[in-house]
Parts: structure tokens; C-alpha cells; sequence
């Protein structure tokens, strides 16, 4: 028994000594750090509902929303999203939300988060006018390796908004987080990618729109950093518009663009200045398709890509900033039909253009070198700027 | 120097090959943005090529050491190529009927090749 008592009391000693050296360690940290928490709501067959889970630790916790069979509900999910005021407690880490709308007009899905690593998913089924709306703030650094996901299937009217880096302190990094957006059978529908932060870079951020028409995907990323992706995709769709920014400049960013049987639809796509940034837009087998691209002051050795197949009456405008150098632009139309447009515009110092038209009739080509403007000729081709 | 631009200005030239001589206009476009390419890294390259009808080609070019090629196959095409400063290059193939061509050079040390047929 005295033996026992012994080793008791020399545990405990030993626990008080550690807990005394861990001590000044939490006070420095903040609060004590909750998480690994789950909740679940589930929802059938209401009208105008409301779920709403809000989780203020720290690490890993995990909230799932199912609303099915209603109308006018709401989902509304946030972690760690009190107060900017101390951004070293608001912030959070392998968080997990997830919301599920099935046949619920107007639903209204939102999840917010200040995070790292942490996985955004919104899935709305058999919709009409309804939101998703995706949010990671960037109060302090590290805003990394995000995941969110938001798919409308049967939605018109509907609109996925997705946003990374906003409310971002100066010193924020919003790197490698990916943003992933489709629309399937939807009219009058939008997408909206959003990244921000001082210094962005490795993000990826894709949109799709499939068997659609009227709808607007719109991909937008605002730092200066560099091999930040932009994809946007058109399938079986009309009358649908895609515009890529990209405006910080950087290095080795991407913007890729594509229409596949549709009609009526336009590409706009526009990189700031930087270095080594490319810009690609295809159409396949569609008329009157627009592809519109730009990359701005001071570039160098950036590129234009533009392929049109199977296609009438296309228009591709390429324009790289006149005070940009070894630059280049490349724009076909092959195999085409109709009447085909192309203008290119470059600067003055070591730049390339190419531009290559098979098929059709009455193509027009124009290509400006130093010059500010496009000379149109005949009455086809529009004026336009550089 | 006036003749010269006088008969840049309004040319409309109608060079026949031989048959032997025949060579695409791709081939001809990209020989020669392959050895503009090398042949001076600071100066504009451009080069169309058009396949169908009533086509029309247009490069302005204003920096020095331009190299601009046009290659057209079809009939009553039209091409233009205007370089306005110096050691230029324009090259321009035309295959078919009722061809159109002119090139407007303003500066020296610039050089003109023309193919019609």
C-alpha cells in the first residue's frame, strides 16, 4: 500500500509539472480548441423551413443538411465564422459541410467557413430558383487547400456562388484551393467563381454547363500569384456566355474555354499583363460562337490560343496589350461554313500571330502589329480596341 | 523612292508559276515564319492562310524587321499587307480566279515576294 501510494503521488507530481509547462503554451494559443464535432439535420415535405448549424470549434467537425420535398427552405451552415476581431481563434481547420436540396422550389442553400482544408458540398436536385452560395474567408493566413463543390440539376433560375479569400487580411494566402461548379438542364442560370487574396496561386476553379441555355458561368481570380486555372465548358447548350479574369497579371496562369454543339454562345477571356499566362477557347460544331481574348499592359511572352471546327459564321478576336512583347496568337477556323471572322492585335517587339481559315465564304482575316486598333475591312469585321 | 511606293501602292500583280512550281500555301507560310522566327527574334511575324472563296487577308504591320505572310487558295480573294517601317518582309500566295493583292511598303531595306496562279 505505502508502494502504491508512492507511485500515485509520483504520477500526479509528474502530471502537475507537465500541465505547468503546457500552460503558458494554451494561454498563448487562446481558448481551449473544441472539434471532431458532427450534427445532421434532415427535412421532408416543409414549407418555408429553416436549418441552421453553426460550429464554433476549432478542428474536423462536420455538418450535413437534407431538405427534400419542400418549399422555400433555407440551409444555413457556418464553422468557426464569430468574429474577425481575433482572427487567431477565428479560423478552422478539415472542416466538412454538406447540404442536400431535393424537389424544393426557391430553396436557399449557404455555408461560410474561415478555414484550411476544409470541404464545401452543395447538391440541389429538381429545383427552381434557387441559391447556393459557398464562402471561405481569408481572415488570417493559410487558406489553403479548400474544397468546394456545388452541382443544380433540373434548377432554372438557379445560381452556385462560390467565393475563397474574400475579407482577406494583408497577409493572407489563398493557394491551392479548388472550386468546382455544373449546371445540367438549367435556363437562365449562373455560376460565380471567386478567388481573392494578396497572394493567390495553385487554385483551380471549373464550371460546366450542360444541355442548357441562357445561362452565365463567370470565373474570377484577383491576386498576382501564379499557376492559378480557370476552366469553363459549354456542352449542348445555346445562348450562353462564359468571362474569365484573371487580372493580378502573374506568371503561368490559365484560362481554358470550351463550346461544344451550341449556338449563339460567347468566350471572354481576359489575363492583366505577367508573364507566360495562356489563354485557350475552343468551339466545336456550333454557329455564330464568339471568342474574345485579351491579355493587358506590359505582358511578355504570353498566348492566345483560338480553335474553332465544324463551325459557321464564328468570330474570334484576340488582342494582346500594344505595350506587350513576344507575345502570341494563334486563331483557326477550319472545316467551317458561312461567312468566319478573325481580328489579332499585338504590339511592337518580337510577337507572333497566326491565322489559319478553311472552308466558308467571305472569311475576313486582319492582323495589327503596332498598331492600336483594328482596321476593319469591307463593313464585317467590328472595330475594336487595344 | 516615290516609284516605288507608287508601285507598291497599287499593285495588283499577276505572277504566273510553271506547274513544277507549285507549292501550298502552308508550305510557303510556314517556311517562311520558321526563318523569320529565327532569322530576326525582335521584329512581328504574322502569317494568314485562307482556303474557300471571297476571302480577304489583311496584316499592318509598324515595327522594324516585320516578316508577314499571307497564303490564299480560292477565288476573288483579297490580300493586303502594309509595313510601314523597316527591313520588312511580306510574302503573299494566291491560288485561283479574280485574285486581288496589295502590298504597301513605306520604309527601307524591305522586301516583297508574290506568287499568283
Amino acid at each position: 500500500m505505502k508502494i502504491q501510494l508512492s507511485r500515485k503521488f509520483f504520477v500526479s507530481t509528474v502530471s502537475v509539472i507537465a500541465l505547468s509547462f503546457c500552460l503558458p503554451a494554451l494561454a498563448a494559443v487562446g481558448p481551449p480548441i473544441a472539434g471532431d464535432d458532427s450534427a445532421t439535420i434532415t427535412q421532408t415535405s416543409e414549407t418555408g423551413s429553416t436549418a441552421s448549424q453553426d460550429q464554433p470549434g476549432q478542428y474536423s467537425n462536420a455538418a450535413y443538411i437534407d431538405q427534400s420535398y419542400g418549399t422555400s427552405d433555407i440551409a444555413t451552415q457556418q464553422q468557426n465564422r464569430d468574429s474577425f476581431s481575433t482572427p487567431n481563434y477565428d479560423f478552422s481547420a478539415y472542416g466538412d459541410q454538406s447540404i442536400t436540396q431535393t424537389s424544393n422550389t426557391a430553396a436557399q442553400a449557404s455555408q461560410t467557413d474561415n478555414s484550411t482544408n476544409a470541404t464545401q458540398t452543395i447538391n440541389q436536385t429538381s429545383n427552381s430558383y434557387s441559391t447556393a452560395a459557398q464562402t471561405i474567408n481569408a481572415p488570417a493566413a493559410w487558406t489553403e487547400y479548400n474544397v468546394q463543390s456545388a452541382t443544380q440539376n433540373g434548377n432554372n433560375g438557379g445560381s452556385i456562388a462560390q467565393t475563397i479569400g474574400l475579407s482577406n487580411s494583408p497577409t493572407s494566402v489563398a493557394s491551392n484551393n479548388t472550386q468546382t461548379a455544373a449546371q445540367t438542364g438549367q435556363i437562365n442560370s449562373t455560376i460565380t467563381e471567386g478567388i481573392d487574396g494578396d497572394n493567390a496561386s495553385g487554385n483551380s476553379q471549373t464550371a460546366t454547363e450542360t444541355v442548357g441555355s441562357a445561362n452565365v458561368i463567370n470565373q474570377t481570380n484577383l491576386s498576382s500569384g501564379l499557376d492559378n486555372i480557370q476552366t469553363a465548358s459549354i456542352v449542348y447548350g445555346d445562348s450562353n456566355m462564359i468571362g474569365q479574369t484573371q487580372t493580378g497579371g502573374g506568371l503561368t496562369n490559365t484560362q481554358t474555354a470550351s463550346i461544344s454543339y451550341g449556338n449563339d454562345n460567347t468566350v471572354t477571356q481576359n489575363q492583366g499583363g505577367g508573364a507566360l499566362n495562356s489563354e485557350s477557347a475552343t468551339v466545336y460544331a456550333g454557329s455564330f460562337n464568339t471568342i474574345d481574348q485579351y491579355q493587358g499592359i506590359g505582358g511578355g511572352n504570353n498566348i492566345e490560343l483560338a480553335s474553332v471546327q465544324y463551325s459557321s459564321s464564328g468570330l474570334i478576336v484576340q488582342r494582346q496589350d500594344n505595350s506587350s512583347s513576344s507575345g502570341q496568337e494563334y486563331a483557326s477556323q477550319n472545316s467551317n461554313t458561312g461567312a468566319n471572322q478573325i481580328g489579332q492585335s499585338q504590339g511592337n517587339s518580337g510577337n507572333y500571330a497566326s491565322v489559319t481559315q478553311t472552308g466558308g465564304t467571305g472569311n475576313l482575316a486582319i492582323q495589327n502589329q503596332g498598331g492600336t486598333y483594328f482596321s476593319a475591312v469591307g463593313n464585317t469585321l467590328s472595330p475594336s480596341h487595344n | 523612292m516615290l516609284l516605288r511606293w507608287l508601285f507598291f501602292i497599287s499593285l495588283t500583280a499577276t505572277m504566273s508559276a510553271h506547274a513544277d512550281d507549285l507549292v501550298s500555301t502552308t508550305q510557303v507560310v510556314d517556311a517562311l515564319a520558321a526563318h523569320a522566327l529565327v532569322a530576326d527574334p525582335f521584329g512581328n511575324v504574322s502569317q494568314i492562310s485562307q482556303s474557300g472563296y471571297d476571302n480577304i487577308a489583311q496584316t499592318d504591320q509598324t515595327g522594324s524587321g516585320g516578316r508577314a505572310a499571307i497564303g490564299q487558295v480560292g477565288n476573288n480573294d483579297y490580300s493586303f499587307i502594309q509595313q510601314t517601317s523597316s527591313s520588312d518582309t511580306a510574302v503573299n500566295t494566291q491560288i485561283g480566279n479574280g485574285l486581288r493583292m496589295t502590298i504597301h511598303q513605306t520604309g527601307p531595306g524591305q522586301a516583297i515576294s508574290i506568287i499568283q496562279r
